[in-house]
């Protein structure tokens, strides 16, 4: 065994007890990414700590080909957004692995990126939503685009009836009220409703 | 009243199978005649007893209006003495105002501008006349069922449904308390029967005594508001250029009115209001001149709705065309379509 291959060997037992930071843990990685025999060391050490730990072998043999398959597989589905319960996943299994596993790391790293991508998403849905700006969403309905142009407040549109919140729709509202009330049910109960029910500005 | 007449009074009425108000002088020889002009007269008799109840009974309660997403409130005091009827409704949600009326004086007092606005509505003396009138169409168009009997607000009420013969209007369905006549809940429907608007009392103490005399003098305390009373001239569509040339089945030209002045969230001057009415719903026609500062913002768009009032705009060359009414969209289509200057 080499000087090199014991420092790194070393590397990696540091990496495994959670000792490397910035350049050295950058170091590492890019060790383990590259040496197969680093990576089974990386592996045995594990195996060996947690025997030193439990009296017994606790990670199997094929361990190491699920872990090279699972992350196969998250290769070929690394594209953030289609990863939506990767933060939920994060959540169960980090605890149970090593915190700095590269493995977790990675999963760490895409649910991150996944979480970011929901975030954003989200944040221009928010922002796409009221106002003038959803004329410019590419999913926008063009009722909708007219209406969001017709008064400053936000509004809605569809089964849900649509507040009109525009002055001067108000003022024609009011003026409906006051002297368009020539209903039979007005008397009794039409001119309560008028002074109960608020208008706006009255 | 003392409580043990009520009580007999309330026993008889739920032991006669029919409607309180079909009981007396006419009684049941309305049944004997012509099916069609007894339906009138039961829906007239019916609207009669709603509108001598408001005139003859005194109550205090709190009233509750939910119209698409948005509920209100207010404390309600209302008095009458056969001859004058006097109410106050305090507003609990909302913008603080204080609204009194005296037969058909308005006047609203909204304590944060310092502000009171005094109006009078002569459209509150056109009721008796409305329905005494030969071409009445509120029976033509609406047909009266007895739903049963309910329970409003702690008080037995009777339940009627107003169902429309047609598409272009809504119905109703109103919960008149059993002894006095006092509606105590209002539901606006449409034509899948859901609810667009209600209107109810959730507590209601009938014959609470309330001072006429106290109510007066509040309404009159108009010290340090500003007064505003809103400038409107009457005139006629024919004389402002309008025509109105569609059909709306029942509906009929009520009143035409043009504001001199604008004042602060009233309409542009010069605006002209046509009323039209069935009996039940109404609609208001505003025109006034486009302005395009004004109004391209509000590119003509779909009907828009709150609660049972709907609300559609249109651009008639120079004029801007607002059509609004406790009508289904489609019927504000019509009216707006229909409409033709004449000048």
């Amino acid at each position: 065994m080499t000087d090199r291959t014991i420092e790194h060997s070393e590397l990696v037992s540091a990496l495994v007890d959670g000792q490397l930071r910035d350049t050295e843990f950058a170091q590492a990685m890019a060790y383990l990414e590259r040496s197969s025999e680093a990576r089974q060391n990386w592996h045995a050490y594990h195996v060996v700590g947690d025997a030193m730990r439990t009296g017994q072998a606790a990670a199997g043999a094929h361990d190491a080909d699920f872990v090279l398959r699972l992350r196969a597989r998250l290769q070929q589905e690394s594209q953030p957004l289609v990863l939506p319960e990767a933060p939920s996943t994060t959540v169960a299994l980090v605890p149970v692995a090593s915190a700095n596993d590269r493995f977790w790391r990675l999963v760490v790293g895409l649910a991150s990126v996944a979480m970011v991508g929901v975030i954003a998403w989200q944040g221009f849905q928010g922002l796409a939503s009221p106002g003038p700006q959803l004329a410019v969403a590419p999913s926008s309905q063009p009722a909708v685009a007219s209406l969001a142009q017709s008064g400053p407040a936000p509004s809605t549109l569809g089964a849900a009836p649509v507040m009109i919140r525009d002055p001067q729709l108000d003022a024609l509202l009011a003026a409906h009220r006051q002297f368009g009330g020539t209903s039979a049910l007005q008397m009794p109960t039409g001119f309560l409703r008028n002074a109960t029910y608020e208008e706006g500005a009255p | 009243m003392s409580r043990r007449v009520l009580v007999l009074l309330g026993l008889s009425l739920v032991l006669n199978a029919s409607p309180a108000w079909t009981q007396s002088e006419v009684g049941r020889s309305t049944v004997k005649a012509q099916s069609s002009r007894a339906e009138e007269t039961t829906l007239s008799r019916w609207l009669m007893r709603l509108h001598d109840a408001a005139r003859q009974r005194t109550y205090v309660g709190t009233f509750v209006v939910s119209a698409g997403d948005t509920m209100s409130s207010s404390r309600i005091w209302h008095v009458c003495d056969g001859q004058q009827q006097m109410e106050r409704i305090d507003a609990l949600s909302g913008v603080a105002r204080t609204t009194f009326r005296h037969n058909d004086r308005v006047v609203t007092f909204l304590p944060e501008r310092r502000v009171v606005i005094s109006e009078t509505r002569e459209s509150f003396g056109l009721f008796p006349n409305l329905l005494n009138r030969a071409d009445s169409s509120i029976a033509q168009f609406y047909r009266l069922q007895v739903l049963g009997r309910e329970r409003v607000a702690g008080l037995a009420s009777e339940v009627v449904q107003l169902v429309p013969v047609d598409a272009l209007r809504f119905g109703y369905k109103v919960w008149t308390e059993l002894e006095s006549g006092v509606v105590v809940k209002l539901q606006t429907l449409d034509a899948a029967q859901g609810v667009l608007e209600q209107a109810a009392f959730s507590e209601l103490q009938l014959g609470e005594p309330v001072s006429m005399d106290r109510l007066a003098a509040l309404m009159d305390n108009t010290e340090g508001y500003q007064v505003h009373k809103p400038e409107l001239v009457k005139t006629t569509a024919a004389q402002e250029g309008w025509l109105f040339n569609g059909q709306v089945a029942g509906f009929k030209p009520m009143a035409c009115h043009k504001r001199v002045s604008a004042g602060q969230s009233e309409p542009a001057a010069n605006t002209v209001q046509w009323v039209f009415s069935d009996g039940l719903a109404s609609v208001s026609l505003f025109m006034e001149s486009f302005d395009a500062a004004r109004h391209s913002k509000m590119a003509a768009h779909e009907p828009m709705a709150m609660g049972a009032t709907h609300m559609l705009t249109r651009r008639l060359g120079p004029w801007w065309i607002t059509a609004v009414g406790e009508v289904p969209p489609k019927t504000l289509v019509i009216f707006a379509q229909g409409l033709e200057r004449k000048k």
